[in-house]
């Protein structure tokens, strides 16, 4: 290897390293500053056995959002777009709901203080269907078993947002309590 | 004889030149200079190599149960720490055995090293529930990999990230329908690469790369451009598809030139064999599926004129790329051949196939029996080209006549299957008469012209004397199923001439047997001038007449009659042509069809006829003319030899 070479292949390992250090910082910083928000969802069976045991895919109720929320009535939202989807509070539930939906980032900051930054997968005559990138998840075998026994309603995610609209899945409850506790609990 | 025995006695005999006076001693140095053999080199031992190969494979294999094992177990640090701990330990042992303590392990811990990267990205991605767009997360690590192997100059890592890009563009345009012009960027970067550390391999497999991405892009844009113009169609969800493979008529051409341009390059001989193979399959494909529209909806793209016409095209945003690929692809295809033709290398194969793409099929779509037509003409060009100009322009290029040959069979093959598929669906989606038999006499009159194509080549070239018998039988087993099947009694044949209200299938069928025959007579009389073979030669013409009888519309008698007839001049024809190649393997086929046919009407007709007394005559007094036929001309072969031997022995002082 000539010198020229050596330093090469250190700076390509090193940026390597940076990749990997920078996306874990990136999700350790939506963890540590973002605010924690509960989402409705119900767990999905593995859409295939090569998926195996562990993984399970999450439907979110903000994953399909009605055409009626859209802010804009002429704004034009095309498939594989991002979109900002506004979140409010349901009182009763404590979960938090899709409430309005735009390509503008800042239409959307300016009117709610929550909102979640997503890409348009497909539309229909009644709603959009959005994915936020928190749709996939490991979880074992006796705890995805322990979720389908529970109704929908009592099910949800905690995430965790910024507020650029990034955000972070952290972990699943049930009845507000950790699916992996209630799982050692049982155990 | 081998290098030193042959350096040995020429150093012997040059000493006997000298003294005899024949050459000087400094013509014998430089004689003997010529044919100095090099010590050879040690043949390297591969065995290490196989060892790391698969110890490389054992302990990615082994990372990732571990990982996969005891991750439950961990906190999030623990799991951060051992990614990292991973990746770095890796390249740290790589960096050692690359730079320190040069050996074959820098190789493999730089392969692990890449592998660990992604492994990582992965685990990361899981730890943090990360899932948007995954396909992200490949192109990273391909990009990593093959920035790694570049550097390393590491031929395992480049060809994961061959793979990789792979995926990444694949899933793509599956899972995202996304087609990423970057590919248009990585393909050259990996040629350049490639190139650089001297991997072969890593060319052909981008070449394969490009193929696939030139094919899939065409795929989703049609298939938009399909969906634009879905109201000028009835209904067919695969016409993009088919579309698509017609752009790999120029590609195909375009792929065997730029083969022409490499060869006999020191690194670039191999890959250019490699892109020749591909072109010519390319240049097949299409020809091979258009041949006759084999499925109910495949007619559309016979038919419909407003699919693919040109103003169709120039109507639609979303359809005019096929127009400009087109275009692009024709003048480079002119480019290449012009080039090809200034550097003296006589690209008359290239030529004529190009001409075919560019005109022959009069591009975008002719509908009608006319596209088809141009699908016989240009495989029939196609089997010629690649068969003729192999062997006689300079460099001989024997891996073109193989292909031709194998080529040849398998299309038989394939087509054979069609016409089948064809006339069995026809008849029942038509629900009229049986028009199976008008399909396999097209089929078999196409199978004559393919024989008759393979004998001019041959007859035109002197040094082509040896035969591929493989090619031969497949052909030959092929025209005897066809003709087997067609011999049986069937109910209402109809045949390609019977039709009272012909329907388009018919319609291709009767323009297809016209230019076949057309074809089928030149060639014949033409091998008749110049063959010796005139026996094989009228054997071929009775098959051609009962064909032809075959095609009119008959009774259920008499087509049965006719297409016996021809499976037993098939039968005599191979047992002949074995004799004149001297091919065991063929007479041992021809004899087994001729048994198997004959048992097969002895059951078929005969069991309740006199107890099959009469039939086991006539099977007996067959075989019996069979045999004093072969055991003449054995004879007279015999005979021949003898008298050939007697006048060499006589010439001799």
């Amino acid at each position: 290897m000539s010198p020229l070479t050596k330093k090469l292949f250190i700076a390509v390992v090193g940026v390597q390293l940076l990749i990997l250090g920078g996306m874990v910082a990136h999700r350790e910083y939506i963890l540590a500053t973002g605010v924690e928000v509960l989402l409705e969802c119900t767990l999905s069976k593995p859409e295939s056995p090569l998926d195996g045991d562990y993984y399970a895919k999450i439907a979110y109720k903000i994953n399909s959002v009605p055409i009626l929320k859209k802010w804009d009535i002429n704004e034009d939202i095309q498939p594989n777009r991002k979109v900002y989807v506004g979140l409010e509070q349901n009182k009763s539930t404590k979960y938090y709901e899709a409430v309005a939906i735009s390509r503008n980032q800042d239409v959307i900051a300016q009117h709610y203080s929550l909102f979640i930054q997503g890409e348009l997968q497909s539309t229909d005559n009644t709603s959009y269907h959005i994915t936020y990138g928190i749709e996939d998840c490991l979880i074992k075998l006796n705890q995805s078993r322990l979720i389908e026994q529970v109704p929908p309603e009592n099910i949800a995610m905690s995430i965790n947002l910024l507020s650029s609209g990034e955000v972070n899945a952290k972990q699943m409850l049930i009845n507000g309590r950790p699916v992996e506790e209630l799982d050692k609990e049982r155990e | 004889m081998d290098s030193k025995k042959f350096y040995s006695w020429l150093s012997h005999d040059s000493g006997v030149w000298v003294q005899e006076g024949i050459i000087t001693t400094e013509q014998q140095q430089k004689i003997l200079a010529r044919y100095v053999t090099k010590p050879q080199e040690p043949s390297p031992n591969l065995l290490p190599t196989i060892f790391f190969i698969i110890a490389t494979v054992l302990l990615a294999v082994s990372l990732i149960w571990y990982c996969a094992a005891n991750w439950d177990m961990m906190s999030r640090g623990v799991k951060l720490f051992q990614i990292f701990t991973i990746v770095i330990g890796f390249y740290t042992l790589a960096y050692y055995f690359l730079v320190q303590r040069p050996s074959t392990l820098g190789r493999v811990f730089t392969v692990l090293g890449i592998v660990s990267f992604g492994v990582a990205i992965m685990l990361i991605a899981q730890i943090y529930h990360i899932s948007s767009r995954p396909t992200n997360g490949i192109l990273l690590w391909a990009i990593v990999a093959l920035a790694t192997s570049w550097i390393a100059k590491e031929n395992w890592g480049l060809l994961l990230s061959i793979f990789l890009f792979w995926m990444w563009g694949t899933l793509e345009i599956v899972d995202f329908e996304n087609p990423s012009l970057l590919v248009f960027v990585i393909v050259p970067i990996i040629g350049l690469a490639s190139y650089h550390i001297r991997s072969r391999l890593c060319i052909i497999l981008l070449c394969l790369l490009s193929f696939m991405w030139f094919f899939q892009f065409n795929v989703f844009y049609l298939d938009k451009a399909y969906n634009s113009i879905r109201n000028l169609i009835e209904s067919d969800g695969l016409l993009f598809l088919r579309a698509s493979f017609l752009l790999l008529l120029p590609f195909g051409v375009i792929l065997i030139a730029i083969s022409r341009h490499l060869e006999g390059r020191e690194f670039w001989d191999m890959p250019s064999k490699f892109l020749g193979v591909l072109g010519w399959l390319s240049f097949f494909c299409p020809l091979t599926l258009f041949f006759i529209p084999w499925e109910k909806n495949a007619w559309n793209f016979y038919t419909d004129p407003g699919w693919l016409s040109f103003s169709s095209l120039f109507n639609h945003d979303n359809a005019r790329f096929v127009l400009w690929e087109y275009g692009i692809l024709i003048v480079v295809l002119v480019g290449l051949i012009g080039w090809l033709w200034y550097q003296g290398k006589k690209p008359y194969s290239v030529a004529s196939i190009g001409a075919f793409a560019i005109f022959g099929i009069n591009f975008p779509v002719n509908p009608g029996s006319w596209f088809s037509l141009a699908m016989i003409l240009g495989m029939l060009l196609g089997f010629f080209v690649l068969i003729y100009f192999s062997v006689s322009l300079t460099p001989r290029r024997a891996w073109e006549l193989l292909l031709g040959d194998l080529l040849m069979a398998y299309v038989l093959l394939h087509e054979a299957m069609a016409f089948l598929v064809s006339g069995i669906l026809h008849t029942q989606w038509q629900s009229r008469n049986d028009i199976l038999l008008a399909h396999i006499s097209t089929f078999l009159l196409f199978l004559l012209a393919c024989i008759l194509i393979r004998q001019c080549a041959r007859i035109l070239l002197p040094t082509y004397e040896k035969i591929n018998k493989l090619p031969l039988g497949i052909i030959a087993c092929v025209g005897f199923v066809l003709v087997y099947v067609a011999a049986f009694k069937h109910n209402n044949p109809l045949s390609i001439w019977g039709s009272t209200t012909p329907s388009l299938i018919i319609l291709m069928l009767q323009e297809q047997v016209k230019l076949l025959s057309f074809i089928i007579i030149g060639l014949w009389s033409w091998l008749v001038i110049k063959s010796q073979q005139r026996h094989f030669l009228f054997m071929l013409l009775f098959i051609f007449v009962l064909l032809l009888i075959s095609t009119i519309d008959m009774s259920n008698l008499t087509i049965m009659i006719v297409f016996n007839l021809l499976l037993l001049a098939v039968e005599i024809a191979i047992i002949y042509y074995s004799i004149i190649v001297a091919s065991r393997a063929l007479a041992i086929i021809g004899t087994l069809f001729f048994i198997i046919h004959i048992w097969t009407r002895h059951i078929d007709l005969g069991w309740g006829f006199m107890e099959g007394a009469i039939l086991f005559f006539i099977t007996g007094a067959a075989l019996l003319l069979v045999g004093f036929i072969l055991e003449r001309v054995n004879r007279r072969k015999a005979q021949k030899q003898l008298q050939e031997t007697t006048v060499v022995a006589g010439e001799k002082p």
